[in-house]
């Protein structure tokens, strides 16, 4: 696991790192963490490592706002893997900082029960994701990772998987897919939709948008109990 | 023959101009048409076999009564508002039922009457349906207490015992019937203006109380703004004092006392009584009050808002239902031993999402009951569903916890 501290006020930095690693220590989870004190850095440091996982981010860089920051991993590099966690000296947030889909803010100074109460969320998404989807075509086994599944679409007797790498289809059932998958890693709202909760960029009661700007439409049968669900998921989330 | 199929139309016209009375003054849920198709036969069927079967006009009350009751399943509300509407239009049934069986011809009670008059019911009760509904086309989804409903029902009861008298007692019928049966019609027509009456009455009511609620919120709001210009004022006044006193401690290496130090001057910038400050006035304005009334009597309180500032500016349902739901958990978390609330309220994907959790004492926990401002759990569920959101309750030995939900739409 990598983790990524941004903010330019070197206590913060050390303290968030100490916390971290103490936690990670007590779960016998293998972490990295690294800081860096600037926009600039960050952009560099992601040109050369990829794979970071969770990225704590100051809003008030000196060099670049949180925002952008966010925008340009959302968007410019279309990255939705990475969790960004907003740290603030304010309690007021802009709307566009919530377009970002944070996975959380925190106000500093930060404890440390909310920074632990924050990775204990963490490590529950990532746990979930883990898993993969597997299926058969023209006699080949393919695995995706739940993580990197879009949604599932069905057209006739194709379903197509819809995917961060692209477009994959195999002769399937949608009424025995979504039974195959966990229901708190995916949501039916359509006879010909089941989603990933983890891609939805904004949720709305007749249609979803999906973090590559599809809108799909939530079917009027379903529209209750996707409504449901979304409230469950979220409870399970705050371990209620 | 003939009359049966003439009675069989007249009976199922009814059942339409039932639905159309109901959808005036209730929501009608998402149902299948195969599904209201399916009631409407139930209740067509049941209703004119046993009239057919024992031409009873008790039997025909208890199963129109009964068919009515099945056709509000079809609508959202409370179950005591449902009868009493119900009741209300079979108050208006009897009475045109009535006029109308005495102006056609010589009626025995326990006879069947003329075939057309039903007909001429049914006229009767559609010219009534149109004219509540021109009258009345705002009332739908109003609410008032069960003890306005209980003196609504009186009417219908004593029109229906009414008719039935005239019926079992006054055998002559004639002008005198007529005329009786017209003053029943009519009562149970202006009923509905007392019913639309009373429901306003009491939504201003309601609104009269969010209104005062709002403005004190607000005046304690103005105050912890004006607490903290003040605090800060001072702070920045005193500045150059404090630091001499800080680099004097520095040249001392006291790191402790400079830390001490530091927290008290930041103890004197925090306002205590700020609970909230998300940048969402009325939403800062209503947790500040509620919680500040609170403050000495709670132990442990949490707030945790991450919603983007100004977003929920004048939304008052939003205010509402957190107002609601905030006071109810104060009051129940104020009597309890353990005396902790917690509030976590935050948006994301488009999403807005609110839990309020709190300590009761093992009582029966009225999270909904009325408040002093006179909000029930039917107001705010309604203002939930209006934005189609969700509302879950989880009641645990020693914690009560609120989740609502629902989809932003700007």
């Amino acid at each position: 696991m990598r983790i990524v501290i941004c903010d330019d006020e070197k206590s913060i930095c050390t303290s968030l790192e100490n916390i971290i690693n103490r936690f990670m220590e007590e779960n016998k989870i293998k972490c990295e963490t690294d800081i860096l004190f600037s926009g600039e850095e960050l952009g560099r440091y992601m040109k050369e490592n990829e794979d970071i996982d969770v990225l704590f981010l100051d809003i008030q860089l000196p060099d670049r706002s949180g925002v952008e920051i966010g925008a340009a991993i959302r968007e410019k590099l279309e990255n939705e893997k990475i969790m960004i966690i907003y740290i603030s000296s304010h309690t007021q947030y802009a709307l566009s900082l919530f377009r970002n889909r944070p996975f959380d803010f925190l106000v500093k100074p930060v404890r440390e029960t909310e920074i632990r109460q924050v990775l204990e969320r963490v490590l529950k998404v990532m746990g979930r994701q883990n898993d993969s989807f597997s299926y058969q075509n023209e006699k080949i086994t393919y695995r995706i990772p739940y993580k990197n599944i879009l949604y599932f679409r069905s057209e006739g007797r194709k379903i197509i998987i819809v995917t961060v790498s692209g477009i994959k289809s195999f002769y399937g059932k949608l009424n025995l897919i979504a039974k195959q998958v966990p229901e708190n890693v995916f949501l039916r709202i359509h006879k010909s939709y089941l989603i990933n909760f983890d891609f939805v960029a904004e949720y709305a009661y007749e249609e979803i948008k999906m973090v590559n700007g599809e809108h799909l439409t939530v079917s009027k049968v379903n529209r209750v109990e996707v409504r449901r669900k979304i409230l469950s998921r979220r409870r399970e989330a705050d371990n209620d | 023959m003939i009359d049966i199929v003439v009675e069989a139309i007249a009976g199922f016209i009814a059942i339409p101009l039932s639905i159309k009375f109901l959808d005036i003054f209730l929501e009608k849920k998402r149902k299948s048409i195969w599904y209201q198709i399916g009631l409407c036969m139930i209740y067509f069927v049941v209703n004119f076999g046993l009239y057919l079967q024992f031409h009873s006009p008790v039997i025909n009350v208890i199963t129109n009564l009964a068919g009515l009751i099945l056709l509000t399943t079809l609508f959202e509300g409370k179950i005591s508002q449902k009868l009493v509407l119900i009741s209300l239009k079979y108050g208006i049934v009897v009475g045109a039922d009535s006029l109308c069986v005495y102006l056609i011809g010589n009626y025995r009670f326990g006879n069947a009457p003329a075939p057309l008059s039903g007909y001429l019911t049914d006229l009767v009760v559609m010219i009534v349906i149109i004219i509540i509904e021109q009258k009345y086309n705002k009332a739908k989804n109003k609410v008032f207490p069960v003890k306005y409903e209980i003196i609504l029902l009186i009417i219908p009861v004593l029109s229906v015992l009414t008719i039935t008298y005239l019926g079992y007692f006054w055998e002559e019928g004639g002008r005198a019937a007529i005329l009786l049966s017209s003053a029943v019609l009519l009562l149970n027509c202006l009923s509905f203006y007392l019913y639309y009456a009373l429901a306003n009455l009491y939504a201003t009511e309601i609104e009269k109380g969010t209104m005062e609620r709002m403005i004190d919120a607000y005046k304690a709001q103005i105050q912890i703004v004006q607490e903290s210009r003040e605090n800060l004022k001072k702070l920045r006044h005193d500045l150059k004092h404090h630091l001499i006193e800080l680099s004097a401690m520095a040249r001392k290496e006291g790191a402790e006392d400079i830390d001490n130090y530091l927290k008290e001057m930041e103890k004197f910038l925090i306002n205590p009584r700020e609970f909230s400050a998300s940048g969402n006035q009325e939403i800062d304005g209503v947790v500040n009050y509620l919680l500040g009334k609170a403050a000495g009597n709670l132990k442990n309180v949490s707030v945790n808002i991450s919603i983007p500032e100004q977003y929920f500016q004048g939304d008052f349902y939003v205010c509402t239902i957190l107002g609601n739901l905030l006071e109810n958990a104060v009051r129940e978390a104020e009597k309890s031993e353990e005396k902790y609330l917690a509030l976590q309220m935050d948006m994301k994907r488009g999403v807005f999402y609110l839990k309020i959790e709190n300590s009761y004492r093992n009582e029966k926990h009225s999270s909904f009951g009325n408040t002093e401002h006179g909000i029930g759990l039917e107001s705010v569920k309604k203002m939930i569903q209006m934005k189609n959101g969700e509302i879950q309750i989880e009641k645990g030995r020693k914690r009560y916890k609120v989740f609502v939900f629902f989809y932003i739409t700007k």
